[in-house]
This record gives C-alpha cells, structure tokens and sequence, in this order.
C-alpha cells in the first residue's frame, strides 16, 4: 500500500485489493461486536415513550469488548454503572458511525482513497476500535514487540494477527501524523 | 487557563470551578499510539499542540492526567467522546 499522506486538507493514501478486503473484513468484525453489545442492553418499556435507550449496567464479559466500553469511575461501581447505562448507547453509536464511515468510503477492490477530515477522523477511530481488539485477544501489555520472541510460530494463526496488528498501527500512524501536521499551531 | 500543580503535572482545570467540581481522568495504556492521543486532546479537548503533547507525556511517562475539570454534565460529555475515541478515561470529583 501508499500509506497515508495530507495534503490541503485531503489524505490519501493506496491500498492493495488484498489490504481493503483485510481491513474492511476486521472493521466489520468489530461492528458486529458492537452490535452484539446493543442487542444485549435491557428493554426498556419506556424506550419508546421517552425516545432514550438505556446500556447494561455491568461492563461486558468479553474483555476485548469490555477494551472498547471502559468503566467511567476507578472507586465507585454503582456511579459507574448509572453512568454506564446512561452513556453506553452513545459510545457504542459513534463507534458504529465512524466503522460505517470507513466501510462505505474504502473500496473492497483496493486502489486510492482520498479523505476529508471529517472522514479521516472516523478512520482513525474504526482503526483504532480494532487494534484495540487485537490487542486484547493478543494480550499485548507493554512496548516489547512480540514478534521478536525467537520461538514464535511464524506458521501460526498468532503471528499472523502480530503481523496485522503492527500493520494496523503503521496504518493509524501515518493517518495521525498526516492530521498533526495539518493542524500543528506551535508554529 | 493552565496551571502548573505542585507536582509539575500539566493542570488544565479552570481557575475557578463552579459548583462541585469534576475532573476526567486519562490513564496509560499500552495499545494507543502517543501521536494518536496528542490528536485527540488537541481537536477533541481543544487544548494547543503544546499542552496536548504535555498531557500525552504524562500520561504516558506518569500513568494518568487530569485532562479537562468543570461541573459534572459537561465532565460527563468528555469522558463519554474519550471512550468514544477509544481512550480509557474515568470521572471523579475534585478533592
């Protein structure tokens, strides 16, 4: 791929066919995760009187879904949960837009993608949500690479997602940069 | 209005609080990018690039910091577009 570069408020960058089917698959995945969250929430007979929707109001058992819907408060859990059933709804929301956004405006067949900032911002927050997913399932815990571990299985079904998620992190980096750059006022 | 604290922390509370402060709480994690938090402190906080990177480095170097202080509702918003951006964020009450 061309990873991305920033220009006049446009960020561009090229996939290779094999890339965009890559990562719209995994954004995808993310989506449903998401979507799976939702349908758990309770139902809420009031829902459609008051036209508000209420989350559970224990964190998720999956700890990579648990990674995407964090505790609001470190000490108090009954605060956390009322803040988690108020606000899970729109946290769960603006992840699904900006996957969506991401989904809609990254051709499967590869080739260019040209963003505006708008779009460039969603990309980064779908990007994210799957790393952050990844580094979960992949219980990354620190800066040491991982790959560098001399018995790593390069046949096996973990270093390939190592792989992937490095690339993710390539990926996000030069997107983030293009944006810092575009908006760096200590000058 | 930017304070230095005692402890050399970046302090971005406001210089008067209100009525019962809060403040949002961004802790380390080992998984997002520091250029990616400097960019969502920046457009998202709408603190400058110096202030943005400031805060990154001691979350990153101290553990957490205090990112934005004010009354609940509005602490609650911010905490609330942090997950969103895929921070781990908490609430608390100052002092």
């Amino acid at each position: 791929m061309r990873l991305f570069t920033g220009r006049n408020g446009r960020y561009s960058a090229s996939f290779e066919p094999a890339e965009a089917s890559l990562l719209s698959d995994l954004v995808g995945q993310v989506r449903t995760l998401l979507a799976q969250r939702r349908e758990s929430a309770p139902v809420d007979p009031l829902a459609e009187l008051t036209g508000l929707t209420v989350g559970p109001s224990t964190a998720p058992e999956d700890p990579a879904v648990a990674r995407l819907l964090p505790d609001f408060h470190r000490d108090d859990p009954d605060l956390s949960a009322g803040m988690r059933m108020l606000r899970e709804p729109e946290v769960l929301a603006a992840k699904d837009d900006a996957a969506a956004v991401l989904i809609s405006t990254l051709p499967l067949s590869g080739g260019p993608v040209h963003l505006d900032e708008a779009t460039a911002r969603s990309w980064l927050v779908a990007i994210n949500d799957v790393r952050l997913v990844f580094s979960v399932r992949l219980a990354i815990t620190g800066d040491d690479d991982p790959l560098d571990a001399a018995t790593a299985d390069r046949n096996g079904p973990e270093y390939a997602m190592h792989l992937t998620y490095r690339w993710l992190s390539t990926v996000l980096e030069s997107l983030t940069d293009a944006l810092l750059e575009a908006h760096d006022d200590d000058r | 209005m930017t304070l230095p604290a005692a402890g050399g922390e970046t302090d971005t509370r406001p210089a008067s609080s209100g009525d019962s402060p809060w403040v949002v709480i961004v802790w380390n994690d080992p998984v997002n990018l520091m250029s990616y938090v400097t960019y969502v402190f920046q457009t998202l906080l709408g603190h400058p690039r110096s202030t943005a990177h400031k805060l990154m480095l001691d979350v990153h170097e101290k553990g957490r910091a205090t990112v934005a202080g004010g009354a609940r509702e509005s602490m609650e918003i911010v905490v609330t577009q942090l997950h969103a951006a895929g921070l781990w964020a908490t609430i608390a009450q100052d002092r």
